[in-house]
């Protein structure tokens, strides 16, 4: 009984001990509240980086692979419901500003020092059976719609042509050759999507201008030396996409696969060219988790290897599932959260030596009620008990407000962060930073058991080192200590 | 025949400075009967001090040993001697020893805490609080009770100690200078209240001293010189 009296006593008059209680609510609340956020925000990028990847994708493919000789062999395989061809190239776009080839600037991209973007040549038609095509541009006009920058797609042609009205429009304003009856007039350039943040803020490009494509590619003559040749073709913008996943949204801009095959001399009507691919997307049965698509991947890996080994030997395609796509993005997510962790567990180590340097002086300027206490007929047990059941409370104290508080932060995340925006013009959580409508937040009942048990029994251990010591004092030293 | 309330049979103490033993008590013999109070004289370094930690058993002897009631005591384990400690005997000090952060109630009603579980004491705290009451009235100080040792008086702060030393009823009270720290009218009263305590109460005590005119007014005196008793 006396140590419980004893510890609530000495823990009222001295206020000290409120610092640990303060130091032990902070690091719970800050664990909960930040882990709290990065999960949120983990879990939206997981959302966004899954719809921008297909299921499964069939990469590493020697140069010049004909996505036909893929398919035939690929769609045998019994969870492949769709295959889709994509093209990577590289290249950088100029908006076109008169209608000489010289008048054109740098497209000025708002995000991005750069305009030098990966081009992912699709075809639309299938691209849609394999991922979420459609969704990414309708995402996009959503949010273009919310800005009032509307750079939206409208209704586009099998390789993404814009309507003929746009670009007609766009011909006229820039001054370009348009025929005479303009109701004849049909769309000649290939449409081009662009990320929606990169065009977010550059009023001069509308749906219609058209940009010019600069690339190079190497080309091997009959003799087998291999130049350097210069290619350019025209686009026209036809609008944004929006993934959601923000370094394929930044990085990538779509085309349509057929004019990217023509300008890297593989055009359809010519002899001998190839349905140039370098990878191939594939929609996978419905329903199959991470681990079935990796054995999903293996065999279709195989089937590959196959197929191009008669053609090729030697070629060693692989297959990457969507989280394998993003790995190194997603690790680094991942690795961030857990730095992140680890900083607010040196918060945490903080408040317990806070904890242990109070307690272990309360230990030594107690000395001599120690020895009272023995002669009173105190055991050493209950003698020790007195600092582990101060460090019991202020543990509990602190577990249970940092715990509470941290939950109430959390439920209340998006009115503190508009609250704070109101009053002081400064967010918490910039959202237009993040492209997010509110904050998100994800509230993980075992992390929170395990923050709130860990650090209490953090406080429990280093509220027993004192007490040990205090249970160990001898009787007759501890009375005549000055 | 009775055996005495407290004794020490050949108790000899050394402390060990490095290599080098240094002898404290040399084989001291002494008996406090019931209802006795005897008045332990000696020097400074003679060894009073440590000759009452023993009879305590807040300190184990180097050999000998000690008695409660003619049964040996003094080999007890560590939580063993904490709870016949608090059964058996009331320790009253020269500087009162009292927690600076409790009242005169509490300091008192902590005696009675120390070998209780929470549920215990709860039963039992309206007679506990009863009798620690009645003990700091018998000492003059029912005005006093919710007074910290801050705000008391020399005198009152060794009444308190004395009242929470009685709290248990203890069999023998061992008191280390309990006047030394105070003027000697309050040393007066102090001592007059211990003489009519001892009387009323029948109660065993062994007091340390320097002041030979207190010590002819106990029943006894034992003279303590170079860790022996010699008278």
């Amino acid at each position: 009984m006396f140590s419980w009296a004893l510890a609530l006593r000495y823990l009222q008059r001295r206020w000290v001990n409120v610092l640990g209680t303060i130091g032990v609510i902070v690091a719970v609340w800050s664990l909960i509240v930040v882990r709290g956020v990065f999960s949120g925000f983990i879990e939206d990028i997981r959302t966004d980086v899954r719809r921008s990847s297909p299921d499964l994708l069939v990469t590493t493919l020697p140069h010049a692979t004909s996505f036909a000789l893929l398919q035939s062999a690929l769609k045998n395989d019994p969870d492949v419901v769709a295959l889709a061809p994509r093209l990577r190239h590289y290249g950088t776009f100029f908006q076109r500003t008169g209608n000489a080839a010289m008048q054109s600037i740098e497209l000025e991209f708002s995000n991005v020092d750069s305009s030098f973007v990966q081009l992912v040549g699709v075809d639309p038609a299938r691209e849609r059976e394999v991922t979420a095509f459609d969704d990414w541009i309708e995402r996009a006009r959503t949010r273009s719609l919310r800005d009032g920058m509307d750079h939206s797609a409208p209704q586009l042609g099998p390789e993404l042509q814009v309507p003929a009205a746009d670009e007609l429009r766009a011909r006229k304003r820039l001054g370009l050759a348009v025929p005479e009856a303009a109701t004849a007039f049909r769309s000649l350039w290939p449409g081009i999507l662009l990320g929606r943040e990169r065009t977010r803020f550059n009023r001069t490009i509308t749906v219609g201008t058209p940009l010019d494509l600069l690339s190079v590619d190497y080309v091997t003559a009959k003799d087998g030396t291999s130049r350097a040749v210069t290619l350019q073709r025209a686009f026209a913008f036809a609008g944004t996409f929006q993934t959601g996943a923000r370094l394929f949204d930044d990085s990538v801009a779509l085309v349509p696969i057929e004019p990217l095959r023509s300008m890297l001399g593989h055009d359809a009507l010519d002899d001998g060219s190839v349905d140039l691919c370098t990878d191939v997307a594939v929609r996978a049965t419905d329903g199959l988790t991470i681990e079935q698509l990796r054995i999903v991947a293996q065999r279709l890996t195989t089937l590959a290897r196959t197929a191009l080994n008669e053609a090729r030997p030697g070629a060693s395609p692989e297959t990457l599932t969507w989280e394998e796509q993003n790995a190194v993005f997603l690790d680094a997510v991942d690795t961030e959260r857990a730095m992140t962790t680890l900083v607010l567990f040196a918060v945490m180590l903080i408040a317990t030596f806070l904890i242990f340097a109070t307690l272990h002086m309360m230990v030594t300027q107690k000395t001599k009620d120690i020895g009272i206490l023995c002669a009173l007929g105190g055991s050493p047990r209950g003698i020790g008990q007195i600092f582990t059941r101060c460090g019991f409370v202020i543990g509990a104290l602190g577990v249970v407000m940092g715990a509470g508080l941290g939950l109430l932060t959390l439920h209340s995340l998006n009115g503190i962060n508009d609250w704070l925006f109101e009053q002081t013009g400064f967010e918490l959580f910039p959202r237009t930073l993040f492209d997010l409508p509110k904050v998100p937040y994800r509230i993980e009942p075992g992390w929170i058991v395990a923050v709130a048990v860990g650090s209490f029994l953090l406080t429990l251990f280093v509220a027993w080192l004192p007490a040990r010591k205090a249970a160990r004092m001898q009787p007759v030293k501890s009375l005549s200590y000055e | 025949m009775n055996a005495p309330a407290l004794s020490a049979h050949d108790v000899k103490k050394s402390y060990w400075l490095g290599k080098r033993e240094i002898p404290i008590l040399k084989g001291v013999n002494l008996a406090v009967e019931r209802g006795e109070m005897v008045a332990l004289l000696g020097a400074s370094g003679a060894g009073k001090s440590t000759l009452l930690h023993l009879l305590g058993l807040l300190d184990t002897p180097t050999s000998g040993e000690i008695r409660f009631d003619g049964q040996p005591v003094h080999n007890f384990k560590v939580g063993a001697r904490a709870k016949l400690r608090h059964q058996f005997v009331g320790f009253v000090f020269q500087f009162y020893h009292l927690i600076p952060e409790l009242t005169a109630i509490q300091n008192v009603l902590l005696a009675a805490m120390m070998q209780k579980s929470v549920c215990q004491y709860w039963k039992e705290r309206r007679t506990t609080r009863a009798a620690a009451e009645q003990i700091l009235d018998e000492v003059g100080l029912s005005q006093r009770l919710s007074h910290r040792p801050a705000e008391l008086s020399g005198g009152e702060r060794q009444r308190v100690a004395i009242a929470r030393a009685l709290l248990q009823n203890p069999r023998v009270v061992l008191a280390d200078e309990p006047t030394g720290n105070l003027d000697s009218e309050t040393a007066d009263d102090v001592m007059q209240m211990l003489f009519r305590i001892n009387r009323e109460r029948q109660l065993a005590f062994l007091l340390v001293t320097h002041n030979e005119d207190l010590a002819r007014k106990c029943h006894r005196v034992v003279r303590l010189r170079d860790g022996m008793v010699v008278g």
